[in-house]
């Protein structure tokens, strides 16, 4: 009876997998509206300052090696989950954690140095496009670090079962398709700006 | 990394930064998203594939569109346009 069981399970995992991948392609299409939505707007600055005078390059430098850092210890993670042990497992997803909110803080320590020096969204299409655009993104690493929070309580009173470890696989692509994301908003908004 | 192509105001470095951030993009899927392994995989790419069309359509659909728009539908500009683009000088007509 064991072996069709796991099968099943194998099987139906697989299924759930392919079902968060198509939820993330949507989620994909949603930010390629925004990135269209900035590229057609970043001219549009109702002569207030343009992409390349707000933007500075060192900390959008700073955001993206904690961004790629965190995708790599969040593979870690899931390569010490695959082994069985726990708690690299949730040490290493503690790292990510940590990493992810040192992002949200320098991403919102920007957001105030705009805001305070009167760049709001409210100022010009070409601010509305750049907030709306990279604070989705910061919404969802947002969600992420809450979603590794519950991820890690779940590790530590239940153990790595296969139910939970296909969780797991769930929120590390989550995670991974953010970098990558990121990896666009890092090149299209901010280099492309200093070009 | 690009940062640094664009820090040093090399020559001619929009197609470079795209390319690394392209490799960038290929890398993450090969080793972190671990595109092409597992049962579901043709399904997998069958997903990712239209998906990437849909963004390709949307994104460069949407920047020439917009472009012509702006090029003919905002009046104050449209005269400054055909100046600066076509050479024609208004009182040529």
């Amino acid at each position: 009876m064991q072996k069709p069981d796991l099968q099943i399970t194998q099987h139906n995992d697989s299924k759930t997998i392919l079902g968060f991948w198509v939820y993330l392609m949507t989620d994909l299409i949603m930010f390629a509206v925004l990135f269209a939505t900035y590229a057609a707007l970043k001219t549009s600055t109702f002569g207030g300052p343009g992409p390349s005078e707000l933007f500075s390059l060192n900390g959008a430098l700073a955001e993206t090696l904690i961004l790629l850092t965190s995708s790599f210890t969040c593979g870690l993670a899931m390569l010490a989950a695959h082994r069985q042990n726990k708690n690299q497992t949730i040490i290493w997803f503690l790292v990510t954690l940590a990493l992810g909110l040192t992002f949200l803080g320098l991403e919102l320590k920007e957001f105030s140095q705009l805001i305070a020096e009167g760049h709001t969204w409210q100022k010009s299409a070409f601010l509305s496009s750049f907030f709306a655009l990279v604070s989705t993104h910061g919404l969802h690493i947002a969600i992420g670090s809450l979603w590794i929070v519950v991820a890690i309580k779940q590790i530590y009173s239940r153990g790595l079962t296969p139910f939970i470890t296909s969780k797991l696989t769930r929120l590390s692509l989550f995670w991974h398709f953010l970098d990558i994301v990121w990896i666009f908003i890092f090149t299209i908004v901010y280099l492309m700006a200093k070009v | 990394m690009a940062y640094f192509a664009v820090a040093n105001h090399a020559p001619n470095i929009l197609p470079i930064i795209l390319t690394l951030a392209i490799i960038q993009l290929f890398v993450q899927l090969i080793f972190f998203l671990h595109v092409g392994k597992g049962s579901d995989r043709i399904w997998n790419l069958v997903v990712l594939f239209s998906t990437v069309g849909i963004v390709l359509i949307l994104v460069l659909g949407s920047i020439w569109i917009m472009g012509h728009l702006n090029y003919n539908m905002t009046p104050g500009q449209v005269q400054e346009f055909i100046l600066k683009d076509e050479s024609l000088m208004p009182d040529m007509k």
